[in-house]
């Protein structure tokens, strides 16, 4: 059972150096005589590897406060909260309006109207600008309150004009909502049940992708429903692998942003976002100069960014920066640069394991997974893809999970683990085919591998040759384009041919 | 032209002891190396009794501070609203919810995304309770924030709830505000503009109770908008002087209130205010047992929330019940115990000075000038009518300006100033202006005509006021503040006022 010492043990193991630091002396002004108390609990537990209610029980077991340890965890658990809200040198438009609108409720209290509705004018201002719709049916509440108390001659006027005011954004915010609901339900279909070659699916994100505010881009009256409009299309076409289109509409996201630059100031992980996604499709679809002006770009934010967003944010951008990388190098057989980046993400991948988010760590854990294979490294690339099957699964990331357990196959093939291979081949075989997923490119690998075990060494090159002609043979249907994009198994079927390396046979192939 | 300097000295000038204390502790820890320019800037300005530019350079002699003199008004007058937000930190439903969305904010740029979703529970369940639709509409936004970049297994069914809630949602404060509206201009209708007996205002407010909205309060869901649809229908009801319907209206808001005690330990002013109506007209429905119950209700009410509101909150029960207090000490033509609510609101006026909201303060100084006269203390009478003419912020309730006119001239009459009257016309005329009614009219008229008689001479003008104010409509409302029929029969009958109101109460009861 899940308590409150997971949590604080999770949260007190999220926070960085500074943050820790920040908390003490937060906790030395604010927690009154029982400060100590915090402190030695919250170290306690910092120095745990996993949390263990009697090891602090027992270390702690002279001291008078053990006996009310549950109560000391919940109080902790707030303090370190409100610590770091104290901190939080949160500077985006939506926290300038709410101090606004306090301020102008302070001014109203002391019967300063005039000087209440010149805030609410300026939070208006900024409310309509970054399109915050419930902060600026918040303002209208304010503006309200005060022309009811301090009625001038226009008053029925005025107080008609709030409302229509107040109707005009609820129209804009029911729209949003729904330009939010058919974006969601687009990353649905795509992202979290990637494996849309279901009939149904594909006819799912068919009808999103005609809905009228989809359809037609006059329907998005502001920047966010726009966002939302793009994103939707966005993910359509990365469903059906078109990865021009998708490009292009990256490319109308950032030129959006970059007309707009005060929603990159408030939020600038939206921009760096569409910058690593957009350096990543430009890879793919193999737009050299675009690749390298978006580098540019890259970098110039990340110094822009030093000091002004908080370390998470920062962190994200690395970790996105660095998936967008090591696709690069995977595809550019650059070994040297994408090993580097490897150790590199198996130093910080353990250290910020809380802040990734979950789609990121395992598109990128996939990613680093195939171009060990592609280095030849099979234990690294093993470790890896084991990694990957524990935080994948059929709920969530289901194309992922399945690929990987193919490429399990892959890896104790090339590691000559045989014995076991005829087990787990038989398994997996089985669970593709219970789980009614089996598709005719998974149809083929499970053969191969299962032919290449009944088979003598020397009858391994026939056999990929074979393979290989009937793979290039399938239809390119979404999950055929899914595995190739997730792992190059023609240059891997060639190596085998040729008895090259698969860097060999990856490099030949993007020669010819 | 107004400038920064006057609302950095206006809102100064607004804060009481306490509240400077604050601030000056405040600026000490968070203004750095400034802090002295801050405070010095801060003294100065509060020393002046209106804001003076030269002379507050005078005072400031450090040309460090005088150079960017302008800099320093608009970050003092942050600064000063910075103090105040943070110790404005009286423990209610808003600032638990805003707590609880910076742990959300906190845990989530954490990706601690079980623990923030165990905190959107929470805060939902808060939000829900006391109708707070902002913060719903941000809690399901960060719901959704999760749901989408940590998924679960159902996520689509979550993702669809999740939708239906901010529909419904959105429902629910288009029923909140097309009740606010019809609510609040039923009130301007009848507070503000208040001829409603009018024929086009009349028909403005049948439109409005007519709204299908307000035909039934079966299918309102938010407390606050249920709120509204009462107070729509008593304010309906008050105008129409149906007694019936305003005894229904008033019981139906505060049994609504007593059945969502969390709303009246939060905000108990309308529940206070519905009492206080209650008990008005309770007692002039003569009604002694409405009466009573009501009293022990209002006294169990200021008990259990003493300490635990805002102070402003405060002062507007307290002078608002003191208005009431004294309008029935009026009516009941108890002088002495009027005599004692005056010494005690001139002593919470002192305490509070500016915390007084202008338009309490404004109807509170009109029916201490009203009071007054009956009791023959002119000079006082006088004294509230200056205050009420000669403060800015008192002007915002137009309908009590406009009785005050006339009070002012009833005053004068019977302080003999008749010399003043002739001018006093004139300024009265002025503000009344074209669109005068009738009442006014007449009133005006009649003293245009008495001020050219001997005083011998005034009963017969008087007796005939009498009688052409009984015939003439009231449409703002002017008797209900001071009664001219038996301050007219009075001078008539050459008897005293309070004579002549004590006479027809002994007839009444």
């Amino acid at each position: 059972m899940k308590t409150v010492s997971d949590d604080l043990f999770r949260l007190i193991k999220s926070l960085n150096k500074s943050e820790k630091g920040n908390f003490k002396k937060f906790a030395s002004r604010n927690a009154g005589g029982s400060k100590q108390n915090y402190i030695l609990l919250f170290d306690a537990i910092d120095s745990l590897d996993e949390y263990d209610e009697d090891l602090i029980r027992n270390k702690f077991k002279k001291e008078s406060f053990i006996r009310q340890l549950p109560v000391y965890k919940v109080y902790l658990f707030n303090m370190i909260l409100r610590s770091m809200a104290s901190v939080s040198s949160a500077d985006d438009a939506g926290s300038k309006i709410r101090e606004l609108i306090d301020n102008s409720k302070i001014l109203s209290s002391k019967a300063l109207y005039k000087e209440a509705l010149k805030l609410l004018r300026k939070a208006k201002e900024i409310a309509v600008k970054y399109s915050n719709y419930t902060l600026l049916l918040d303002t209208l509440i304010a503006e309200r309150n005060i022309t009811v108390v301090v009625p001038d001659k226009n008053v029925s006027e005025q107080r008609d004009n709030i409302y229509f005011e107040q109707i005009t954004v609820i129209d804009k915010l029911k729209k949003l909502l729904e330009y939010s609901w058919l974006s969601d339900q687009m990353v649905i279909c795509v992202e979290q049940k990637g494996d849309f070659t279901i009939a149904e699916r594909a006819k799912a994100m068919e009808k999103i992708y005609n809905k009228p505010l989809i359809a037609n881009e006059k329907n998005a009256e502001d920047l966010n429903m726009m966002f939302y409009l793009l994103h939707t299309k966005l993910f359509y076409h990365l469903g059906k692998n078109e990865l021009n289109e998708v490009r292009a509409i990256l490319k109308k996201e950032l030129t959006l942003l970059e007309i707009n630059r005060h929603f990159i100031d408030d939020n600038p992980r939206n921009y760096s976002g569409a910058l690593i996604n957009y350096l990543l499709f430009s890879q793919i679809t193999g737009k050299r100069d675009a690749v390298l002006e978006t580098i540019t770009k890259l970098n110039r934010l990340r110094k822009n960014l030093k000091r002004k967003v908080p370390l998470a944010m920062q962190v994200q951008i690395t970790f996105h920066a660095s998936n967008a990388e090591i696709l690069v190098y995977r595809s550019t057989c650059d070994i040297r640069r994408g090993k580097n980046l490897v150790r590199k993400m198996d130093e910080l991948l353990p250290r910020y394991e809380s802040e990734v988010p979950p789609q990121l760590k395992v598109s990128l854990i996939s990613n680093l997974a195939s171009f060990l294979v592609l280095a030849g490294d099979y234990k690294s690339a093993l470790k890896m893809n084991n990694k990957l099957m524990d935080i994948s699964g059929l709920s969530f990331k289901s194309d992922v999970y399945l690929f990987s357990r193919l490429l399990n196959l892959i890896i104790h093939f090339e590691l000559g683990n045989y014995d076991l291979l005829e087990y787990m081949t038989e398994n997996t075989y089985k669970f593709f085919r219970d789980k009614k997923i089996i598709h005719r490119a998974d149809n083929l690998i499970l053969t191969l591998i299962k032919d290449l075990l009944k088979e003598q060494k020397n009858a391994f090159p026939a056999l990929f040759d074979e393979f290989r002609y009937n793979f290039k043979k399938l239809s390119a249907d979404n999950n055929t384009q899914n595995l190739t994009a997730m792992f190059d198994f023609d240059s891997w079927a060639v190596s085998h041919i040729e008895n090259i390396p698969m860097r060999e046979a990856a490099k030949k192939n993007k020669l010819k | 032209m107004k400038t920064v300097s006057d609302d950095l000295f206006r809102l100064i000038k607004s804060l009481n002891k306490s509240e400077k204390g604050l601030f000056k502790k405040f600026a000490s820890k968070n203004s750095s190396g400034s802090r002295q320019n801050y405070l010095l800037l801060f003294d100065a300005i509060d020393s002046l009794n209106e804001y003076d530019e030269t002379l507050l350079r005078k005072k400031i002699k450090d040309p460090s501070l005088l150079k960017q003199l302008s800099v320093y008004k608009v970050y003092l007058f942050n600064l000063i609203l910075k103090s105040l937000n943070q110790h404005a930190s009286y423990e209610n439903s808003e600032t638990q919810l805003n707590e609880l969305m910076a742990n959300i904010r906190t845990l989530t740029s954490k990706h601690l995304y079980r623990e923030a979703k165990k905190v959107i529970k929470k805060a939902k369940e808060l939000a829900y309770k006391f109708d707070k639709h902002k913060f719903i509409m941000e809690l399901l936004a960060a719901e959704r924030h999760i749901l989408i970049l940590s998924p679960a297994k159902d996520i689509t069914e979550k993702r669809i709830s999740l939708f239906k809630e901010q529909q419904e949602l959105v429902e629910r404060i288009n029923e909140f505000y097309s009740l606010s509206l019809l609510c609040d201009r039923m009130t301007i209708l009848v507070d503000n503009e208040a001829d409603f007996r009018s024929n086009e205002n009349s028909k403005q407010m049948e439109e409005i109770i007519s709204d299908p909205i307000l035909t039934s309060p079966e299918k309102i869901e938010g407390y606050y908008a249920l709120n509204n649809f009462y107070h729509t229908h008593l304010v309906y009801h008050g105008a129409k002087g149906n007694t019936a319907e305003i005894f229904k209206y008033l019981k139906l808001q505060i049994q609504h209130g007593e059945s969502h005690k969390h709303f009246i330990d939060e905000n108990p002013q309308n529940y206070v205010y519905a009492l206080i109506n209650l008990l008005l007209q309770a007692h002039f429905d003569k009604n002694q047992t409405e009466t009573e119950d009501t009293l022990v209700k209002l006294e169990s009410i200021k008990k259990r929330l003493k300490g635990k509101l805002p102070r402003e909150t405060e002062i507007q029960i307290l002078f608002h019940a003191s208005n009431v207090e004294m309008i029935i000490h009026e009516k009941n033509c108890d002088m002495e115990a009027g005599r004692n609510k005056i010494k005690q609101i001139e002593a919470d006026l002192k305490l509070y000075a500016s915390e007084v909201p202008a338009n309490t303060k404004s109807l509170m100084m009109l029916n201490l000038a009203c009071f007054n006269i009956i009791d023959e203390n002119y000079n006082a009478s006088a004294k509230y009518l200056n205050i009420l003419f000669n403060s800015p912020e008192l002007n915002i309730r137009n309908d009590v300006n406009r009785v005050a006119r006339i009070l002012q001239l009833v005053l004068h009459y019977e302080m003999g100033n008749f010399d003043l009257i002739d001018y006093l016309l004139v300024s009265a005329r002025k503000f009344l202006g074209a669109k005068q009614t009738k009442l006014e009219n007449l009133m005006l008229k009649f003293f245009g005509n008495i001020i050219k008689l001997p005083k011998e001479k005034h009963a017969a003008p008087f007796d005939e006021l009498s009688f052409a104010i009984k015939r003439t409509p009231d449409t703002n409302g002017m008797l209900t503040y001071f009664d001219l029929v038996s301050w007219a029969e009075a001078c008539a009958s050459g008897k005293k006022l309070l004579v002549i109101l004590k006479e027809k109460n002994s007839i009444n009861s």
